[in-house]
């Protein structure tokens, strides 16, 4: 059997992708440009998504991050803080929209319950006394580097080859197969050709970039949106606002600090990102409608990173690209199609893992064997297992 | 917009290397990383993820003194130039990248931010709320005793395992206490004056050293 894979991009979704692919017996080699994390994963706003967010607007994503959210509390519970999450309506026009969101819930399989607003100031005292109605629902907190570390710790125990600094220059392709891949070691300069027949693009918002290396049009919309921390937790529990998804409208508690989030704009290229700090103001204000003490409590830091959104749209329409992720065996489908290629793109940071599962099931497919995905019950070593002497770092 | 001169020191045959940077008040050292690296010089290595103080990987030394390159403003440093020097006391790996390996291979295994039974409980979480260390390294970098000394994040991890219980009691308590471990602290409180995350490790060597042996 082939064994030798190579994955670009070390975010999140790449680190998963070498994870199971070492489950199953391969030999993955990732390279990631700069440190692990470093694109977009490492700044996420730090939610772990029960799929509450998505309920109304698409229930498959709902769904999928209900069942993910649920296997990475039992795989990885030293890098996840699960406290739950509280939806809370502050105006009129939110009222509504509590019971069809507490029936969408229920038809995703979230177990969502509704909690008397005089409840909600005993369990979260710092919400505003003027929310009209507040449900209940399985969020959490993740910390982001944590969390990918474990993965990558599950990786390089199973022998996965993990090669942070490592850019990837071209995508060799001969006869319309995947040859090899040329990377450079960016700490030693030094270049190297890495032959194999299987590459999986886990590129994040550069996706469309790393495709190109193989003559391949990747639709990417890299869409950036701005986070603000103060010092302090405001409340334990992620605070969501019960209406429509829209800017500012969640607030995740991480470590002692409170994390507003997010603004959305569309960015031409995911390199030439600046925080935007006109956004501060807009969105404090916007977690004042749901912890009143928000922004009075001490400014710790604003960021900015990009979401790898699949698909083409103007600024206007960026908020109408799913949030799904998608799985492209570059071999059968596209105009242009490169056997031996595959790319992994969009989702969130909680579904990392169903998305490793998605590219190895495709790896697996190419080669024409069936190998089973092993990574739902597997409980990960911790973060620091990743400078274990076994896992080579 | 005012314009800065960042002086970053750079792995290899010792150099440093200069680069004019237009940028605002609040623009933070990792952005200026960032728009060096993908504007003028693709070869400067660095370590970063968070950007907001909650990783622990970005930091090094900046205009001397240990700090997060995230959470550290031009404005608030003050100087039209600015030196980037990677943490002290750990092997280089790249320009700003150290490998933190021996701090973390020092530190207890179960030494967790939440007690292994608080963790993902399914019914009636407690609240809980991750620990304060980000294992950046600041604080082994300023420590100025150095040789087998297990340094002062390790240290600080144990004392507060020892304060929650942990089952491995009396094996982090043999450790803490060993020649290598708090006896060998000599109070400088470096560590506490460096730590960006309110640990203050060096309160938490002193309880180490009240302990019986
Ligand atoms: C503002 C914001 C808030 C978010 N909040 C949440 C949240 O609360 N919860 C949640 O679940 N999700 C959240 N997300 C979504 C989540 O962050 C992303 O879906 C996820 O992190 C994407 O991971 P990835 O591995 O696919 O991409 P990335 O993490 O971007 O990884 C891609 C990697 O590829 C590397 N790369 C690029 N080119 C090359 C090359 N040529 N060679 C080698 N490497 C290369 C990059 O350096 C990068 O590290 C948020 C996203 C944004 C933007
Ligand atoms: S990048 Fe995470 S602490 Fe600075």
């Amino acid at each position: 059997m082939e064994r030798r894979v190579v994955v670009i991009g070390g975010g999140g979704t790449g680190i998963a992708v070498s994870y199971d692919l070492s489950r199953r017996g391969f030999l993955p080699i990732l390279c990631e440009r700069g440190e692990l994390t470093s694109g977009t994963t490492g700044r996420h706003h730090g939610q772990l998504h029960c799929g509450a967010r998505y309920a109304m607007g698409d229930r498959r994503i709902a769904k999928e991050c209900m069942h993910e959210s649920s296997i990475l509390r039992a795989i990885a519970p030293q890098a996840i803080e699960y406290n739950g999450g509280l939806f809370v309506s502050v105006t009129e026009e939110d009222d509504g929209y509590t019971e069809q969101f507490l029936d969408c819930c229920a038809d995703s399989g979230i177990p969502a319950k509704k909690v008397p607003v005089l409840q909600v100031r005993e369990l979260e005292p710092a919400v505003s006394p003027n929310i009209r109605s507040a449900v209940w629902v399985p969020d959490g907190t993740i910390d982001p580097w944590r969390l990918v570390l474990s993965f990558a710790s599950g990786a390089a125990l199973h022998g996965a080859d993990l090669r942070p600094y490592t850019e990837v220059l071209d995508i060799e392709v001969h006869s319309g197969a995947v040859t090899g891949v040329l990377v450079r070691n960016r700490l030693t300069g030094n270049d190297e050709r890495i032959h194999t027949a299987l590459v999986v693009n886990a590129g994040g918002a550069w996706a469309g970039k790393i495709a190109a290396l193989a003559g391949i049009q990747l639709d990417m919309s890299p869409s950036p949106g701005t986070m603000a921390a103060v010092r302090g937790r405001a409340t334990s529990m992620v605070i969501s606002r019960l209406h429509p998804a829209g800017d500012g409208d969640i607030i995740v508690p991480q470590r002692r600090l409170s994390i507003i989030g997010s603004t959305q704009w569309l960015a031409e290229d995911p390199d030439r990102v600046r925080t935007r700090s006109e956004d501060i103001p807009y969105l404090t204000e916007a977690a004042d409608m749901m912890v009143p003490s928000f922004s009075s409590l001490p400014f710790h830091a604003a960021w900015s990173a990009s979401r790898p959104l699949f698909g083409a749209a103007g600024n206007e329409r960026v908020r109408e690209l799913s949030r799904d992720f998608i799985c492209i065996n570059h071999g059968e489908s596209g105009g242009n199609r490169v056997h031996g290629l595959v790319s992994i793109v969009g989702g969130k940071a909680t579904t990392l893992r169903g998305m490793g599962e998605a590219a190895a099931d495709s790896v697996c497919s190419i080669i024409g064997q069936h190998i089973p995905c092993s990574t739902a019950d597997a409980l990960l070593p911790g973060h620091r297992s990743y400078y274990s002497p076994g896992a080579k770092r | 917009m005012k314009e800065y001169v960042l002086k970053v020191s750079r792995s290899g045959p010792f150099r440093w290397s200069k680069y004019q940077i237009k940028a605002e008040e609040t623009t933070t050292i990792v952005e200026l990383l960032e728009e060096v690296e993908s504007t003028v010089d693709p070869t400067l290595t660095y370590r970063h993820s968070c950007h907001h103080g909650s990783c622990g990987t970005c930091a090094c030394i900046i205009n001397g003194k240990e700090a997060l390159a995230c959470r550290t403003t031009v404005g608030a440093l003050g100087t039209e130039e600015i030196t980037v020097e990677p943490l002290r006391s750990f092997p280089r790996e790249g320009d700003l990248v150290a490998h933190l390996g021996s701090m973390i291979r020092s530190m207890p295994a179960a030494g967790s931010y939440v007690r292994e039974d608080e963790c993902n409980r399914r019914e009636g979480a407690v609240f809980q709320r991750f620990e304060d260390c980000i294992e950046c390294g600041c604080c082994m970098s300023a420590c100025p005793v150095g040789g087998d000394f297990i340094g002062p994040a390790p240290l600080a991890m144990m004392n507060r395992e020892l304060q929650k219980g942990s089952k491995l009691q009396e094996d982090i308590r043999s450790k803490a206490l060993s020649r290598s471990g708090a006896p060998s602290c000599r109070d400088h409180f470096a560590c506490s004056r460096a730590c960006p995350s309110y640990v203050y490790p060096g309160r938490h060597i002193q309880e180490l050293k009240k302990l019986e042996r």
